[in-house]
């Protein structure tokens, strides 16, 4: 499957919503009941489908459709592969979306394996497939632990009834994990994007840009009427805190090949946070997330890093007044890096403290200190991958760390330090361990309250030990310069403190 | 050179149903038809039989061996119809050549419907195996190692009391093990199979 067709599927995804919301759409109960003793407070958003659970009353749950709406996905996409895409994989598999009782069969017989596609379609793609399964439990009235179990038995529908290949255990475990991770934040963002107070073009905007972040609650607001009627938003249900921090310039850093040569690049990063792990007080899972998008020219890729890291409990150590405090912190994590010099990405759940010290003057100083379980990682080196084919990189499970410290003065960071540490046990590939590790600093100086200029220095280090072979290592610094954007949005006047 | 599946249950169910039955009744009351309390700490303890099947890129013949297998698991439940836990497994196989694969997971126990008592089950988490393997070249070998877990689980709960439950469950426990050494060659991308079906005594 090439990234093109997953893309072009994926997108498409967006009309299935429509089979099982259509089947619902008079079935008001599905739809989260709405707290009409609201006051609408200037600046809040419908979260409402982000949280069931918060600001107000829970919405009725049903599993039956959450599953319904899940295999209406993989029908979706499947008759999409076969139909309008006709995508084929080399022989014998042929045209994979034309599956029949005789490749179900197949499948269930051979069982798992390891597949060979390129590095983007597994570890980057692959998450927003699963995703799409998530938020069928989520708009269904699943809550966060819910749909879980729904991402995964969508995974495994579509991997052994859905298309002609073998059943991959890596797509399994990325689609997964990785569902789960872009389904809540995906599912958490839309709401903030929608305004129901909004008129005319502003509204039109808001629910066009929310759609391909949740095509499946776009599809059932404008089956409900929801998109074009004015109501009050609820409140009670955003995070406390949300910032974005934008990047853009050059980066110089190490191709890929034989000559090791520098190279200039164009760089954009976006990152995102939702809601403070100091401001948001734990209630539920991705209560607090942060996305990290970095993309740019040249080889190995447009999209060069994301990373989705969400919280799914934490526990205060310290006074919440405390002018230090320590959090302990339970993380989930989705990590793809494709850098024109190395490749890395995995599925992990992390435990770590996350500690704040205020300094006064506006200044303050936050680490997070984390021990990785690595569930699925995936890293490239000269020997892994499978000859022939897409797949330059192996699979395995491992453990890992990651460190960082921001200073920050009026919350814009000025010196940030940045290391982490893994160790992959290959299972898929040559029979390898592999040790990475990324320290990185990047300094910024505020130029006006928000904007700044700064600069970035990177050095990724593997090293590969192998049975029976040489073992061999592999250095690859990195550079930036860049100009900065930092916007931050505190507690809304309002707002009830969650 | 296995003992047969029968031989297998033989030993095992009655065991099982003899140590959940005596559980059962100390802890039976009037309320046995009450839904299982899920918030807080619960934990399970199952025997089953199992059935290993072997896979590799490039072994001659799928082997597979059967014996018990024996799980303990113990967590929390964040919400009314979610379990979370950490669960260890033990499958041994009953013939001579002694076959083993231990897991230890992070699962999710799904209850889809607020008063049911069926549920499904995932995790993953790291597995360790000592399996014999039959490569094209070298023949049969005994060989060891250490990749990831995945399991995959169906089950249904009988109510004794309002803290314990015998479950009927089914499971697969999928071990991907990597290449591993075969007498002087290698096994691609070894992947086991652990295929059970058993009963566990629940507390809640």
């Amino acid at each position: 499957m090439s990234a093109r067709h997953l893309l072009l599927a994926l997108a498409a995804t967006a009309a299935l919503a429509a089979l099982p919301a259509a089947l619902s759409a008079q079935d008001t109960t599905a739809v989260p009941k709405r707290d009409t003793t609201a006051v609408p407070v200037p600046g809040a958003r419908d979260t409402t489908h982000a949280d069931t659970m918060r600001g107000g009353r829970s919405p009725k749950k049903h599993p039956l459709m959450a599953f319904v709406q899940m295999t209406s996905v993989n029908i979706f996409v499947n008759r999409m592969d076969a139909w309008v895409l006709n995508v084929s994989d080399p022989a014998p598999v042929g045209h994979y979306g034309n599956v029949t009782v005789a490749s179900w069969g197949t499948n269930i017989r051979s069982g798992w394996v390891w597949d060979t596609d390129a590095f983007q379609v597994n570890m980057f793609m692959h998450p927003f497939q699963g995703a799409a399964y998530f938020r069928s439990g989520r708009v269904n009235g699943l809550n966060f632990w819910e749909s879980t179990p729904l991402t995964f038995l969508g995974s495994l529908e579509w991997e052994f009834f859905g298309e002609k290949t073998l059943p991959s255990l890596n797509d399994f475990y990325n689609t997964g994990f990785g569902g789960i991770t872009l389904g809540e934040m995906t599912w958490r963002l839309a709401p903030l994007i929608r305004d129901n107070r909004a008129r005319g073009i502003g509204r039109l905007v808001r629910e066009l840009v929310a759609f391909p972040i949740d095509p499946t609650g776009a599809v059932r607001r404008v089956l409900n009427g929801e998109a074009w009627r004015s109501y009050p938003n609820p409140r009670g249900s955003y995070p406390g805190a949300f910032d974005w921090l934008f990047q853009g310039g050059m980066q110089s850093g190490v191709d890929s090949g034989a000559t090791l040569h520098h190279r200039t690049t164009a760089e954009a990063l976006l990152e995102m946070s939702y809601g403070d792990p100091f401001v948001t007080p734990y209630s539920e899972p991705f209560d607090v997330f942060q996305a990290r998008l970095r993309a740019g020219t040249g080889s190995g890729g447009n999209v060069k890093e994301f990373r989705v890291t969400g919280r799914l409990w934490a526990h205060e150590l310290t006074d919440t007044t405390a002018s230090t405090r320590h959090i302990l912190t339970v993380m989930q994590k989705l990590e793809y890096e494709s850098s024109p010099a190395f490749k890395y990405g995995g599925q992990s759940l992390s435990i770590g403290l996350v500690s704040q010290f205020i300094a006064g003057g506006g200044w303050d100083l936050q680490t997070s200190v984390y021990g990785e379980g690595i569930m699925l990682g995936a890293v490239d080196a000269p020997r892994s991958g499978a000859a022939g084919t897409d797949r330059t990189y192996d699979f395995g499970p491992g453990l890992g760390f990651a460190v960082n410290a921001s200073l920050r003065v009026g919350g814009f960071p000025i010196l940030t330090g940045r290391w982490h540490g893994a160790y992959l046990h290959s299972v898929s590939g040559l029979s390898a361990d592999t040790y990475t590790q990324f320290p990185s600093i990047e300094a910024a100086v505020p130029l006006t309250g928000s904007f700044g200029i700064g600069a970035y220095a990177g050095w990724y280090h593997r090293r590969s030990s192998y049975i029976g072979l040489p073992g061999e290592s592999a250095s690859s610094p990195e550079y930036r310069v860049f100009l900065v954007l930092h916007t931050h949005r505190g507690a809304l006047s309002g707002e009830p403190a969650r | 050179m296995n003992a047969s599946p029968l031989v297998c249950l033989a030993r095992s169910v009655p065991r099982a149903l003899g140590a959940a039955s005596v559980l059962g009744a100390l802890a039976v009351s009037p309320a046995a038809a009450q839904e299982l309390s899920r918030p807080g700490f619960w934990m399970d303890a199952g025997i089953a039989y199992g059935r290993l099947r072997l896979t590799c890129a490039s072994c001659s013949s799928i082997v597979a061996a059967t014996g018990p297998a024996y799980t303990i698991t113990v967590g929390g439940a964040p919400s009314q119809n979610v379990l979370l836990g950490v669960r260890g497994d033990l499958w041994q196989s009953s013939g001579a050549a002694r076959q083993k694969v231990q897991a230890l997971t992070a699962i999710v126990q799904w209850y889809p419907w607020p008063a049911a008592k069926l549920w499904v089950r995932g995790g993953v988490g790291i597995v360790q195996g000592s399996v014999v393997l039959t490569a094209d070249t070298t023949g049969a070998h005994s060989t060891k190692g250490t990749g990831v877990a995945l399991t995959l689980s169906v089950g249904y709960d009988f109510r004794l009391s309002p803290h314990f439950a015998l479950a009927l469950q089914a499971a697969t426990n999928v071990a991907a093990l990597g290449d591993l050494a075969v007498g002087g060659a290698t096994a691609n991308d070894v992947i086991a199979y652990v295929s059970r079906i058993g009963l566990a005594l629940v507390w809640r």
